[in-house]
């Protein structure tokens, strides 16, 4: 009997981390644990299946069975969950994971019809790396053209006075070495797998954002699978697996890290009373965010941006 | 290979090709518009800095959004211009040799390829419209609804389709066969 | 039948579609849905069918496109067309076959500001073949020498096949631009080489000898000027960084409205036929683009691109013999098709099997780019030779296939110093 075939898109490059430390063994392991019941073919970045923008529909119509995608994208979709994006909410991706997943039952599953979400995460935070200008403190970001990673972190840079501009991350480093950005809002990992430490010399590491992913599979497609297979899936997601992501990050930065550090880079790290100040400075642009959520009929998101600081105040 | 078959000429579809013709390029020539605004306003505050050490941001906001916006109206409207004038990239070479009979069917299997094409192709694209109505989302800087997006590939799939059934139809409505100007 | 092997059907089955002359877009976008649906059902396919034409045209990258179009056709209606034909045919004019080599000169100049190789030989077909006529050229050598120097237009940046390809397969446009520009030159210099070269074999190709061409004037060449200031902004903007690909290609459409307006080259009439032309163009591409995305989202699914590379690995196949049945696969391909339908039609397999093979997707880019464009003038279907036959009546086909075949010897020439010397193509990107 010819094995079950799973379709897992994403889209990442294969050498990004999520597709070689997470997916990929993953996929292995649930072809084993089965044994032998299916077999998942991968689709990354590049392919058509791995549109970023089109992850969600694809899983949810089933041309993919699993996928793994980015909480803002398409804009407007996930505003939920993103709100775990707006600066100093969380401090590292083993907090914010577990949080977004604790939250996930009561506050986030509507935002996901047609999924069955496996895991919510998110990354660590990221940092502003400058090719340059060093930024030290607030008033430092006036006037820099950023790459900006998330909508949240558009407004925060704009709030700050500087101008935010969205490119694909594979643009990046063509851009800066050519001056058209000064810099970019970014997680320490991409400064080895993008090697944007050869362009960018100065990193300051706020820790004001995280971006969020969700990791799903077509409802349709678990349910009938059969019960073995069910069960390795069970095991393998939820908890188990949202309990990783905050390991696998540290890992993934590290190289980006190391990489900058060694090459002398200036690696400023805000302190604790400056964040402070930043993030009254930020005030008025998240209670904006938030009011917009709620004039687009998302009357909760206090409730959740409350709960979200919670949980995270308590750690 | 890429021939313009014009069909013997009607002063009504002239006009309406003529009319998308002019809202497709509007779309073109705002996408220069906005490209050339936002360097020039970009190169100034360059400029400026240089000399005052003061950066003013200038620049369009949002200008890939608009600059998408324009172009998803021009191009699908194209699209539909090109079917209402028969102009597609095409080999005709069978029709060289094949002559008037080969035409005829030529046409009519383009015909029925396009209302597969296009009938699923819109039928999907309005479910998805649909599911944007339900389930929103938006641009990547200013926000703008996918709709709006959408609804020009709406428009301009329509009247690819409605070309294609009509000159389907056309042929079992006519008294001469027409089509031997190939 | 397994899957690859319904891909490999669903590529034979659309040839014969387009054969029977069913437009290339609807030909790819039936296979590519029918296929599809049989391998992953019905639902997949309304998801892919509702996503595929908006996703063909959304990304910024693409806007690219429209925008050089519209350049190009702006500049062929301010008569830049007849200046730079003036302006070659007073360089070369008096050489034995000065003016097939003028021609040559003209289509290598308007590449520069034009992108797609039909509006090259339309433009410079309209200008140069009726002078050539009059000084007595017959119509093999000038017919033939408009339709190579066609493939100018796709060749020297900027260039739609090139951004194609980039887009496909994420390698930066500029540099596939800058990449080209050597091999552009090749072309044109080995063109010219050619109709020397014919002239003297074949005498009867010039019937009158006696040729008059303007003496040497400032004055002309400066009237070329606009030329070589769109290709410098355009080209050297993406270069310095000063912009992205799309924004120059914005601002050059920019400088043909403006150069159309000062030149007085716009009225009502001609404004709606620019229009036509631009929208015309636009669509044409893009609804093959949508087709060719169905076409990719079938192929990638039954899995034969990932066999083929697979196969070739397996058998350890040297690199180099692959590299040739590659080529030889795309120049019989060529010979049937058309340059853009072919390259959206196989890079999906071919791309992945060039990478694992360690060959550098630039240089490839170039070459694809070449064996393609040497498609456009290959009997018995080039669209090369089928556009300079509507442009002057009476022109049997015969004809203009008799006078290729020299440029299709050079095209080959040129073809085999690029593969053996890759510093051709790689050096310029190699410096920025
Ligand atoms: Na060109
Ligand atoms: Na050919």
């Amino acid at each position: 009997q010819s094995p079950l075939k799973l379709k897992l898109a994403h889209f990442l490059p294969t050498g990004n981390g999520l597709h070689s430390d997470f997916m990929e063994p993953w996929a292995r392991e649930l072809e084993s644990c089965s044994s032998g019941t299916v077999e998942v073919e991968i689709f990354p970045g590049g392919t058509q299946l791995g549109n970023p923008t089109k992850l969600y529909d694809a899983v949810r119509s089933g041309a993919v069975d699993i996928a793994n995608g980015l909480s803002g994208m398409p804009g407007g979709r996930f505003e939920r969950s993103r709100i775990a994006e707006l600066p100093f909410v969380f401090k590292n991706a083993d907090e914010a994971s577990r949080s977004l997943w604790k939250l996930f039952p009561d506050y986030l599953q509507d935002e996901y019809p047609g999924v069955k979400m496996l895991a919510l995460y998110s990354s660590n935070p990221g940092q502003v790396h400058t090719t340059k200008k060093s930024v030290t403190n607030i008033n430092d970001m006036s006037g820099l053209r950023l790459r900006f990673p998330t909508a949240a972190t558009a407004s925060m840079i704009k709030a700050l006075g500087g101008d935010p501009v969205g490119l694909p991350p594979g643009n990046v480093y063509e851009n800066a070495e050519k001056g058209v950005i000064d810099g970019a809002v970014f997680t320490w990992d991409t400064m080895d797998s993008f090697n944007l430490a050869e362009v960018m010399k100065y990193h300051l590491d706020a820790k004001t954002y995280v971006a969020t992913f969700w990791f799903g599979i077509n409802q349709a497609s678990y349910d009938k699978m059969p019960e073995n297979v069910k069960a390795c899936i069970d095991q393998s997601t939820g908890d188990v697996l949202v309990a990783k992501f905050g390991n696998w990050w540290n890992k993934w930065d590290k190289a980006g890290y190391d990489l900058a550090n060694s090459a002398g880079h200036e690696i400023t790290v805000l302190s604790d009373e400056q964040r402070a100040n930043w993030l009254e400075k930020l005030q008025p642009m998240i209670d904006n965010y938030l009011a917009n959520l709620e004039n687009k009929g998302i009357s909760n998101a206090r409730e959740i941006y409350t709960k979200m600081k919670e949980i995270s105040n308590a750690n | 290979m890429q021939t313009k078959h014009n069909d013997t000429p009607r002063s009504g579809k002239q006009l309406v090709s003529d009319l998308v013709t002019v809202l497709s390029f509007i779309g073109i020539a705002l996408a220069m518009l906005l490209t050339v605004v936002d360097v020039g306003l970009r190169l100034s505050s360059t400029i400026i800095e240089v000399f005052t050490n003061i950066r003013p941001r200038w620049g369009i906001i949002g200008v890939v959004d608009l600059m998408q916006l324009a172009i998803m109206v021009a191009v699908p409207l194209g699209i539909g211009v090109n079917f209402l004038n028969n102009r597609h990239i095409r080999v005709d070479i069978a029709l060289d040799f094949l002559g008037k009979r080969f035409c005829c069917f030529s046409r009519s299997l383009t015909a029925m390829t396009g209302i597969a094409v296009l009938g699923i192709c819109l039928w999907s694209a309005s479910k998805e419209l649909n599911g944007q109505f339900v389930f929103p989302s938006s641009s990547a800087t200013l926000s703008l609804p996918l709709t709006w997006y959408w609804m020009p590939l709406i428009a301009g799939l329509t009247i690819s389709l409605v070309v294609c059934i009509s000159s389907f139809l056309y042929p079992l409505f006519e008294r001469k066969p027409n089509g031997g100007k190939h | 039948m397994s899957d690859p092997m319904i891909g490999m059907f669903g590529f034979l089955l659309s040839l014969f579609l387009i054969s029977l002359s069913v437009p290339v877009a609807l030909s790819l976008g039936l296979v590519g849905i029918t296929g599809y649906a049989y391998i992953n059902g019905f639902s997949g396919v309304l998801f892919v069918a509702g996503s595929a034409p908006f996703e063909a045209i959304f990304p910024y990258s693409l806007s690219v496109i429209p925008l050089f179009l519209m350049m190009g056709v702006f500049s062929a209606r301010c008569g830049l067309s007849a200046d730079l034909f003036q302006a070659a045919n007073m360089l070369l004019g008096r050489l034995k076959g000065g003016l097939a080599m003028a021609t040559i000169g003209a289509c290598a100049g308007f590449g520069a500001i034009c992108g797609s190789s039909l509006a090259t030989v339309a433009t410079i077909g309209r200008v140069a073949l009726p002078e050539m006529r009059k000084a007595g050229y017959s119509d093999e050598l000038s017919a033939a020498s408009i339709a190579a120097g066609g493939t100018l237009g796709v060749m020297i940046p900027p260039s739609v096949l090139l951004i194609i390809y980039g887009l496909l397969t994420e390698q930066s446009i500029g540099k596939l631009f800058l990449a080209a520009i050597i091999p552009g030159l090749l072309a044109t210099a080995l063109y010219v080489i050619c109709v020397a070269i014919s002239v003297r074999i074949k005498p009867d190709l010039l019937k009158n000898k006696q040729v008059s061409s303007p003496d040497f004037e400032w004055r002309i060449l400066r009237k070329a000027w606009p030329m070589f200031a769109m290709f410098t902004v355009v080209i050297g903007g993406i270069q310095f960084g000063l912009f992205s690909p799309t924004e120059a290609a914005g601002i050059g459409a920019f400088g043909a409205v403006a150069l159309a307006i000062a030149r007085r080259s716009l009225n009502r009439e001609s404004l709606m036929s620019a229009m036509r032309e631009t929208v015309g163009l636009t669509g044409m591409i893009f609804f093959i683009i949508i087709g060719a995305s169905f076409f990719n989202f079938f192929m990638e699914t039954s899995g034969l691109p990932q066999l083929l590379v697979s196969t070739v690995e397996a058998n350890g196949l040297p690199p180099s013999y692959a590299l040739l049945a590659i080529i030889v696969f795309y120049l019989v391909l060529g010979c049937f098709m058309d340059a853009m339908s072919m390259i959206l039609l196989t890079t999906p397999f071919v791309y992945p099997l060039i990478v694992s093979l360690g060959f550098d997707p630039i240089w490839f880019g170039i070459i694809v780019v070449t064996v393609a464009e040497l498609g456009l003038i290959t009997p018995p279907i080039g669209m090369n030779l089928f556009v300079v036959q509507g442009v002057v009546d009476d022109l049997p086909a015969s004809t203009v296939m008799r006078g290729i075949i020299p440029f299709i010897l050079a095209d080959t020439v040129r073809l085999a110093l690029l593969i053996f010397i890759p510093a051709l193509t790689l050096y310029l990107p190699s410096l920025s």
